[in-house]
């Protein structure tokens, strides 16, 4: 009788022993994402996806990471662009573009991954159904300067690479501070307008960016005074004419262009009647915002390319031209790993006719 | 019996179109002498109001004959080229050719109305056969062939433009006169105003058609060929709006409506009575658009806000009388 | 009198859906300024036969010919010369009187312009012919019955054709009305103008017809003067029951004997 009862005891004990073990292993990695939400996985991610509208800066996150080429299976295919560029990071790239644009919940669970780095924005659109099916989303922001490096540190942990993620925060740090260190004893508060250009089957739309936006709050970081700010829409892109660019006053428009043209909506801008008389009369700067592979104004690891650009238009003496490239030079170099060969041919020399 | 005068109307449209070209978002309403002053203010007005306040008038008055030329000929005041699926073929064809041939113009145009045409032939067919042939056969045709080209819409622009390069499905489905210069008013213009004029001609034409078809035969009418001719001049009127202004509704289906109430159903009144009043309609409309707040709102909201508040009032008139 | 205004030659005319049958080899003349009658129960293709002769519809087989008044048998050069009045013509209740009475002008305006002066006097001309002045500023939904049909007859004179083709123009009206039509009927017949109208009334035949044009239920035709072709043994065959014809010092009535 007492035999029965000891391999009883022991069976219990042992059972509870691998309980115990099991539910340590259960949080090997535990994320905040960017809701604030708690995501833990047993062990770290090794099939990862990246999907959502907003794909091709996500990748270019999560590419700054070594361990990405081994650990990313599918990328949604998104822009050429983009694609290009992580082309030259990873030559493996272009097998991971097997999930389409738009790809939903379903499509998204055939690569069984073990997570989905989605922006927060897509929380209903997939983030909801993914999350149904057990896949566990992980959300990030990269909206302001904090959220970028908040999120680069959940991407540090997900791959498995704290310290890189730090290298990557010490690079944005130290460079913004030295910008806003040589730029402390500027003070000339101009009226900025970041204006997106795009052409349409008719003419040119003009628009401006959310208030909350990362290019309005690198504006306003930098000194300059959005002037759009106030009468911005909370939600997206807002579409506005001239006579509206007119009577906002601004000092320098820097022009935006997601097809790599802004220099030349700028050439063509003055040619147009109006849009000389305005120049001209109100002595206004048009600056090309730089675009290599994306436009430097996006919540993109190029942020700090952006923000060095906002800088050198509003005080060119200060920030000039050669810190601009040297800090172009250094990104690549330091942040990706590209050799300074392959940074001339690719990447300056998109740049030539934007930054002067 | 209304005797309205056509006087005020003109009046009002005149004094709306002064107003307009005084108004927007550079300095909001100015006088004459800070016109005189400031030329870079006269340039705006010139290059950037004017053009636009054309092309609102074209857009109001060309859409306005074609829903009255529609009623009249299908004897259905709920006609319009907006519930009859014509705008929204336009629309699927003035994409899909920009699409093809983005460095011309004219293709759009021509596309645009292959499609408006090819709508209107399917609509025609398919309300014939409809069982139970009554008033609201065509209106149903109509709205499976308008939800069958705006799906279409929607599928040109994702899959042929996954870049979202062009301008959005959102533009095309609410409209927007935001890029109107004085190239477009020549491009868009003339042959509008071509169309509306031989409308107009035919005005006291277009009364007969509501006789039965043996009775415009004895007259010497045969009735299928005169009613494509100017159905077909109607869809051209329209596509060609549309393939620069995107998809305005409302206008085609409110105005004629106005307009016979206040000045009765004889074409040769309602007709140009439709002009003035789709003209004001858009002119007010859109200056709307474009000086409300310090974003462009898209043409189609404002004139779907403006039309349905007026179709309320004209269902309740409608009723209280009956 | 006997000069030929219409010609049907060998017509014969198959319904394309629906209806299983069709006319076979018709062959008749209308003459000028005649009042022909064509009588036949309900359904058996008065209507058709008048589209016809129209020229709305067209004959599988066979001709229809018009004398050179009425012109060569295009649409452009004969119709202004037929007027047709349908038995329920379709109206814009809205339109007024005058406006719908200048419609028969439409033959004589070029799409392109808008009714003149002269015009609109002829409609006054014949509205005052038919006692419609004080009516022409009226919407038509404000109308009756017989100043409807007045009206309508109004468009076929103010369209100054030759031939009047009118679908049971006579049937829908009280008695009053009745005789005001067929007066009516024969005034514009001494205004020189051929009438064709159909009845199921063999009296309004006996009345003011010429000739008769009597269709059976087999759809073959009996045609001739009214007096030789309405009799009692034609009338009982043509609508399958016992009729009798009665006399009265100005007017007709046709009985049915029931058999008891």
């Amino acid at each position: 009788m007492t035999k029965k009862i000891v391999l009883f005891i022991i069976v219990v004990l042992l059972f509870l022993s691998a309980c115990v073990s099991n539910s340590l292993q259960d949080t090997a990695i535990v994320i905040n994402d960017a809701f604030g939400q708690e995501v833990s996985f047993s062990k770290a991610p090794t099939h990862i996806v990246v999907a959502g509208k907003q794909t091709p800066m996500l990748a270019n996150f999560v590419y700054l990471f070594n361990e990405s080429s081994e650990k990313i299976s599918a990328i949604e295919n998104r822009s050429q662009s983009s694609n290009q560029f992580l082309s030259l990071i990873d030559p493996s790239f272009p097998e991971k573009l097997t999930l389409e644009k738009g790809a939903g919940a379903e499509q998204i669970s055939a690569f069984e991954p073990d997570t989905v780095i989605l922006k927060t924005t897509m929380i209903e659109q997939i983030g909801n159904q993914l999350n149904d099916v057990g896949l566990k989303p992980v959300y990030v922001s990269f909206e302001t300067i904090d959220e970028i490096y908040r999120d680069v540190r959940i991407l540090g942990k997900i791959l498995e690479d704290r310290d890189k993620s730090e290298v990557i925060i010490n690079f944005y740090e130290n460079h913004k501070n030295t910008i806003d260190l040589m730029l402390k004893d500027s003070q000339i508060a101009s009226r900025v307008l970041l204006l997106q250009i795009s052409e349409s089957e008719n003419n040119y739309v003009y628009s401006v960016p959310s208030a909350s936006w990362l290019q309005t709050l690198m504006v306003e970081e930098l000194g300059g005074e959005p002037v759009w700010k106030n009468d911005a829409s909370a939600g997206g892109w807002m579409e506005v004419n001239i006579e509206q660019i007119i009577d906002w006053q601004p000092d320098i428009i820097m022009v935006i262009n997601y097809q790599g043209q802004s220099p030349e909506m700028i050439r063509k801008l003055t040619e147009d009647a109006v849009w000389n008389q305005f120049i001209s009369s109100s002595e206004i700067e048009l600056k090309p915002f730089p675009y290599d592979f994306q436009s430097w104004d996006q919540p993109d690891p190029r942020w700090i390319l952006g923000y060095a650009s906002i800088a050198h238009f509003l005080h060119p003496d200060v920030i000039t031209v050669d810190i601009l490239s040297g800090l172009v030079i250094d990104f690549y170099h330091e942040l990706y790993g590209l050799d300074l060969n392959m940074i001339n041919d690719e990447i300056i020399s998109l740049l030539q006719s934007q930054i002067e | 019996m209304k005797k309205t005068s056509v006087l005020p109307v003109v009046l009002l449209l005149f004094i709306l179109i002064v107003f307009a070209s005084l108004m927007g978002r550079y300095q909001g309403f100015v006088t004459y002498k800070e016109l005189s002053r400031n030329s870079l203010l006269q340039q705006l007005i010139l290059m950037v109001r004017l053009p636009r306040i054309v092309l609102s008038l074209v857009v109001g008055a060309g859409l306005a004959v074609s829903g009255i030329v529609m009623q009249t000929v299908f004897q259905n005041s709920l006609a319009d080229p907006g519930i009859l699926g014509i705008s929204q073929a336009a629309g699927f064809g003035a994409s899909l050719g920009f699409l093809l041939f983005p460095t011309t113009r004219i293709p759009i145009q021509v596309f645009a109305f292959i499609s408006g045409m090819i709508s209107l032939v399917v609509v025609l067919r398919l309300a014939r056969r409809i069982e139970n042939q009554n008033r609201l056969s065509l209106i149903f045709a109509g709205i499976a062939i308008s939800a069958f080209f705006s799906a279409g819409l929607g599928i040109v622009k994702y899959l042929a433009d996954p870049l979202d390069q062009l301008p959005s499905i959102v533009f095309w489905l609410l409209g927007s006169l935001s890029t109107s210069d004085w190239s477009a008013v020549v491009q868009i213009a003339p042959l509008s105003i071509v169309c509306m004029a031989i409308l107009y001609l035919l005005r006291w034409r277009i009364n007969a058609y509501s006789l039965s078809d043996s009775v415009l035969y004895s007259l010497g009418i045969d009735r299928n060929i005169e009613i494509y001719l100017i159905l077909g001049i109607s869809v051209l009127l329209t596509t060609t709006i549309i393939s620069f202004s995107g998809l305005v509704g409302w206008v085609g289906l409110i105005v004629p409506n106005v307009a016979r109430l206040a000045f009765g159903y004889d074409m040769r009144k309602s007709l140009p009575a439709s002009i003035l009043i789709g003209a004001i309609f858009v002119l007010f409309s859109d200056t709307l658009a474009r000086v409300l707040i310090a974003g462009e709102i898209p043409l189609g909201i404002i004139t779907a806000f403006l039309g349905a508040l007026i179709f309320i009032v004209l269902i309740l008139n409608n009723r209280s009388r009956a | 009198m006997h000069i030929p205004v219409l010609s049907l030659k060998g017509v014969n005319y198959t319904y394309s859906n629906g209806r299983s049958f069709s006319f076979h080899n018709i062959s008749l003349r209308i003459f000028e300024k005649s009042i022909t009658c064509i009588l036949g129960r309900n359904g058996v293709g008065k209507t058709t036969l008048l589209l016809i002769m129209l020229g709305f519809l067209k004959p599988t087989k066979g001709t229809v010919e018009y004398s050179s008044k009425l012109g060569s048998g295009e649409p452009k050069s004969k119709n202004n010369k037929i007027s047709y009045l349908p038995q329920y013509e379709r109206i814009q209740e809205k339109m007024k009187v005058g406006d719908y009475m200048l419609m028969g002008r439409i033959p004589f305006i070029s799409p392109l312009i808008l009714p003149r002066i002269e015009d609109w006097e002829i409609v006054i001309k014949y509205a005052g012919m038919l006692d419609l002045i004080h009516l022409l500023d009226y919407p038509m939904e404000e109308i009756s019955g017989g100043e409807f049909q007045r009206v309508r007859l109004g468009r076929a004179l103010v369209q100054e054709s030759d031939l009047i083709l009118l679908d049971e123009p006579i049937t829908h009206l009280d008695i009053n009305a009745k005789f005001k039509m067929m007066d009516l009927i024969k005034k514009l017949n001494a205004l020189e103008k051929s009438i064709i109208f159909s009845s199921h009334d063999p009296a309004e035949a006996l009345q003011i017809s010429d000739f008769a044009l009597l269709i059976h239920d087999d759809h073959s035709i009996h045609y001739g003067a009214t007096k030789e072709i309405v009799t009692n043994k034609n009338l009982s065959r043509c609508f399958n029951m016992p009729i009798t014809i009665y006399a009265g010092k100005n007017s007709f009535s046709c009985i049915i004997e029931r058999s008891t």
